[in-house]
């Protein structure tokens, strides 16, 4: 039985951050499987490749401060679309005050820089296994 | 004997970050100095490019800039060079980096926050204004198909002559896809037009580097140092041959090419890294591909500090590694530098982190005294013998590679790509278990609340310039539409043969065309479309 | 604003997990709802209790899509050839759904699914793409693949593409699906033809060497054309393999391509899914997978094994001890009396 699908992608022009090809890797090694989209992606591919591969989390990976714009039109139209995936944000970018303004806009884990591996992986892991249970795929 | 081996007991084998067992010491026992009778300024090049060590300044001194449009950029260079800076190094944004213009919609965000956004004549024209170009190097990270001809316009418009043109462009055609600067064009398109650039530049800017082969910035996915030059060499031979391929005279580029290296924490290794890629530069150059004038052997070294050393905590720390690795560099005998920011991990850089960062360039230059003589390392046991380890390393990766198949292949098959992958990831693991000590990371931590120096400065962002956009709409709305088409259409059958695509860029460039839409159409003369992510029309 | 990972486990007490809606979800599938299509598939996937009585629902609605299969390995430039097929075929008036299969890591049963990377016209073609691992099939392709082109089928598109890295076994489980099978190769790779395995050489129906413009691209098809003409002798009325030079990146043939699967596509007549040896092979597998997962789980035997392992002795005792001979004969002794009579 696989632990979760796993969206991976890095919005817009951002410069793929080294860091989500490691996490890719970690996850695939920890059960995942991850659907990885790279670069140049938007708010309404992200939504299309949620759908159509019905994941389990959608992992977005910064480099660039590009996420501060996306982000609310993304989970605004994920709201409104009814996408019950969770969101999360890897990056050694994001600062303390940039975290707490995804938090608010209802994104569900946030990893910032001197985030453990293993962390992530659990944390990921455990929003995978929540959401599976709910869409009954578990 | 016996307290020999109480030593040997106690200590683990030590290694540098390729890897290289160090010993306790090294002596003269170590026989790498025989028939090592080489100077600076002289085949091979090891100890030095020149064996002239000038009082000061003999190194480029710059930092990184670039950010917002041409006329901020433009003020943030007169700014840097009021402070003493001695030549200039421009980087793009994301969507000019992709060669996208400011008003695709994917570069919405992104127009302007980690480095210039220019996609026009006029761009070039308002970056480029009160800049001394006969006089002042001007290097850029920009896909250089566009950087080249945008300066020759600067230069006519401001009346330099172009034979008179300093500096220097990257090329990165073999890696940028793999790590995340990719163009939106394949293999060959990025070949061919790199190619076009060398071939252009050794006939009309002989002053002008038009090969910087950029170690930098793939090397950031974690290689060692010995991975970083094989992979570099690689891709030196093969552009090498491309060029002889095409029946250019290797002494009418060669010498105009230069290497930009990372420089890591680890101090000696750094220095004997630069050595040995000097040697094998210039045994390569003369034996392998037959260059004859002296000019053609010794390769300018020039270098970027390491930003995947940089850390978000503690960021006066960064300080302290950018001036240790500079130092490296200087006594390896760059011939210019940069260092990474201490804002690095954040963003492009500040005015206070230039400000630093500049600094500890002259500080070393005015007050060490390090600079005060050639190759001062020269003759040491410990570097001879380093530098002999790391060029025989280098050069069995090498080969090694090259057995492996041919760069497209490579490319293509993923195999870059896993490379990289590999060592991004070992990276990481070395951090995280603590095999590699960061301090403020995984060693001599302390808890957020209390790491506050610098943090005010670091975390301050940049709004994306999204007035660039109409900007540009209005800027070819008012352009003469018949001769900018024309202009497109010959650069479209111009990729579709092989003449130099360099003139009829320029020309493009010169009639109003943007960057993207040259770049599109050159992709249409690969089969490629247009627009990659399919939200554009060509305009021919 | 509270947005979707905020949201509290529903369907009862923390940890359970809800039973999915099944025949919303057929109704969702009936009706051409993208997000049912997509629930289905992995629901199906996951063998979650229903499956089978729903994926019975959904065969009744299949038979009028085709199935064309891809195999080549990595850097033959399939995605994107399968790209472009895709969007000819929908400009053609097709409706167009891709499954794209990787294998899945045997160590941790994860995989990365790179194929929607070169993908990015295909959404405003209104083709479907989803990524699929081989999730430990034994075969190569997983039984589920079988199942997500009914799924597929049922939905309402007409063409479905399988593209496969094609490495071990899982290049003949296409064929098994597919009504044309294309495998691709590239010259240059030192292989060329021999990164074609056997089995494919047999019975693929069109070769495709791309990168065509590259040097030694005609080697390769005067290799493959010599092949074919020693190890294939065209049936009765059987189009003969085709052999096609294509540039995936500039477009080039893959028109050509693309006429040359439809003509295999018309000549094939029904689909291959549901023929008579394909259902048979097909229920023996399931047969053999419910015993299978009977047996281990749901009747424990998995817990005594690792008892007996614990308690040292071979393979062949314990094996006998798990499932003694006698108690063999009498579980079919009463399998026998259940099956209807002849």
């Amino acid at each position: 039985m696989i632990k979760g699908r796993m969206l991976l992608a890095i919005l817009g022009t951002d410069q793929h951050e080294l860091g989500a090809v490691a996490i890719a890797g970690l996850l695939r090694d920890a059960g995942f499987e991850v659907v990885y989209v790279g670069r140049f992606q938007t708010p309404s591919t992200i939504l299309r490749s949620a759908v159509d591969e019905d994941v389990d989390v959608i992992g977005i990976s910064c480099h660039s401060w590009e996420f501060l714009d996306y982000l609310p039109e993304l989970m605004a139209l994920l709201c409104e679309r009814q996408v019950d995936a969770p969101v999360v944000l890897g990056g050694s970018i994001i600062t303390g005050e940039d975290a707490k303004a995804m938090t608010a806009l209802g994104v569900a884990a946030v990893f910032g820089s001197g985030s453990a591996s293993a962390a992530i992986v659990d944390c990921i892991s455990a929003l995978a296994t929540d959401r599976r249970a709910r869409a009954g795929t578990a | 004997m016996l307290k020999g081996l109480w030593m040997t007991a106690e200590s683990e084998p030590r290694t540098t970050r390729s890897g290289i067992t160090l010993k306790d010491y090294y002596g003269a026992d170590e026989g790498v100095l025989a028939g090592r009778d080489e100077a600076p300024g002289q085949y091979p090049f090891m100890r030095g490019r020149r064996d002239r060590a000038p009082q000061t300044g003999s190194w480029i001194q710059r930092e990184l800039s670039g950010e917002g449009d041409a006329r901020r950029s433009n003020q943030q260079f007169h700014e840097l060079l009021a402070h003493g800076q001695t030549g200039l190094d421009i980087i793009g944004d994301g969507p000019t980096g992709a060669q996208l213009d400011p008003d695709h919609p994917l570069a919405i965000n992104a127009i302007g926050t980690q480095g210039v956004s220019v996609c026009h004549k006029q761009d070039f024209l308002d970056l480029l204004k009160g800049i001394p170009l006969d006089r002042m190097s001007v290097s850029a990270s920009f896909p250089p198909l566009f950087f080249v001809p945008g300066l020759c316009i600067a230069a006519r418009e401001y009346g330099f002559a172009r034979a008179g043109l300093r500096g220097s462009t990257v090329l990165k055609p073999l890696y940028c896809e793999t790590n995340g600067l990719g163009e939106n064009m394949g293999f060959d398109a990025r070949v061919r037009t790199v190619c076009d650039v060398i071939a252009f530049c050794a006939s009309e800017m002989p002053k002008f580097h038009a090969y910087v082969e950029d170690t930098y910035f793939f090397s950031e996915s974690g290689l060692n140092p010995v991975e970083e030059m094989a992979l570099g060499f690689v891709e030196i031979r093969h552009l090498v041959r491309e060029m002889l391929g095409r029946g250019v005279d290797i002494d009418s580029f060669a010498p105009r090419i230069v290497v930009l290296v990372n420089c890591g924490m680890e101090f000696f290794e750094e220095i004997a890294k630069i050595r040995a890629t000097r040697r094998l530069f210039a045994r390569m150059i003369r034996d392998e591909f037959g260059a004859k004038d002296p000019r053609s052997w010794s390769v300018v070294i020039t270098s970027h500090t390491s930003g995947l050393t940089m850390t978000t905590q503690q960021l006066a720390n960064n300080i302290v590694r950018g001036t240790t690795q500079a130092l490296s560099l200087v006594l390896a005998g760059a011939q210019a530098m940069e260092i990474s920011t201490f804002d690095e991990a954040y963003r492009t850089p500040t005015a206070e982190a230039h400000l630093v960062g500049l600094r500890t360039q002259q500080i070393i230059d005015l007050e060490t005294g390090a600079a005060k003589v050639v190759d001062p390392l020269g003759g040491s046991y410990f570097v001879e013998a380093l530098t002999a380890e790391m060029e025989k390393r280098i050069w069995h990766m090498v080969l090694d590679i090259e057995a492996r198949g041919h760069p497209r292949d490579l490319d293509e098959s993923g195999w870059f790509r896993q490379f990289f992958d590999d060592k991004m990831r070992r990276h990481l693991q070395q951090v995280e278990s603590g095999e590699r000590p960061l301090v403020g990371v995984n060693v001599h931590r302390i808890v957020p609340e209390s790491d506050t120096l610098l943090r005010d400065v670091s975390e301050r962002k940049i709004r994306p310039y999204r007035q660039r956009a109409q900007a540009v709409r209005d800027f070819r709305a008012r352009r003469d539409q018949a001769k900018a088409g024309a202009a497109l259409r010959s650069v479209l059958a111009v990729a579709e043969g092989t003449v130099n695509l360099v003139p009829p860029v320029m020309e493009a460039l010169d009639a109003g065309a943007t960057m993207g839409e040259i770049a599109g159409v050159i992709r249409m003369a690969y089969g490629e479309p247009y627009d990659p992510f399919g939200a554009l029309q060509p305009p021919i | 604003m509270r947005g979707p990972g905020r949201r509290e486990v529903t369907g009862g007490a923390q940890g359970e997990v809800a039973s999915p809606d099944w025949p919303a979800l057929l109704t969702g599938v009936a009706r051409g709802d993208r997000r049912a299509l997509s629930r289905m598939i992995s629901l199906v996937e996951a063998r979650v209790p229903g499956w089978q009585e729903a994926m019975h629902q959904v065969f009744m609605a299949t038979g009028k899509a085709r199935v064309v299969g891809i195999t080549g390995s990595l850097g033959t430039g399939k995605s994107t050839l399968t790209g472009r097929l895709a969007a000819i075929f929908a400009g053609r008036g097709r409706r167009v759904g891709i499954l794209a299969i990787d294998p899945s890591s045997p160590f941790s049963g994860g995989a990365i699914l790179g194929d929607r990377i070169r993908m990015t016209e295909l959404d405003r073609l209104g083709v479907f793409l989803r990524s699929m691992a081989t999730r430990g099939a034994h075969g190569g392709l997983s039984r589920a693949t079988r199942d997500a082109v009914r799924i597929l089928d049922a939905f309402g598109f007409d063409l479905i593409l399988v593209e496969t890295v094609g490495a071990g076994q899982d290049e003949v489980d296409v064929l098994r699906v597919a009504d044309v099978t294309l495998v691709l190769c590239v010259p240059g790779q030192g292989d060329g033809l021999q990164a074609i395995k056997a089995g494919m050489m047999e019975i693929a129906d069109v070769f495709i060497v791309n990168k065509a413009d590259r040097s030694g691209a005609d080697q390769v098809v005067a290799d493959i054309d010599a092949m074919l003409r020693i190890t294939r002798v065209a049936a009765e009325g059987h189009l003969a393999p085709a052999v096609v030079k294509t540039v995936a990146t500039a477009g080039a043939g893959v028109e050509e391509l693309a006429d040359a699967i439809e003509s295999r596509l018309s000549a094939a007549g029904g689909g291959r899914i549901t023929g008579v040896g394909e259902i048979a092979m097909e229920v023996v597998e399931l047969v053999e997978a419910r015993l299978r997962e009977g047996f281990w789980n749901d009747f424990g035997a998995r817990e005594r094994l690792d008892r007996l392992v614990a308690g040292g002795g071979d393979p062949y005792f314990i094996c006998r001890d798990i499932l003694p001979d006698d108690v063999f004969d009498e579980l079919f002794a009463a399998a026998r009396i259940r099956l209807p009579p002849d």
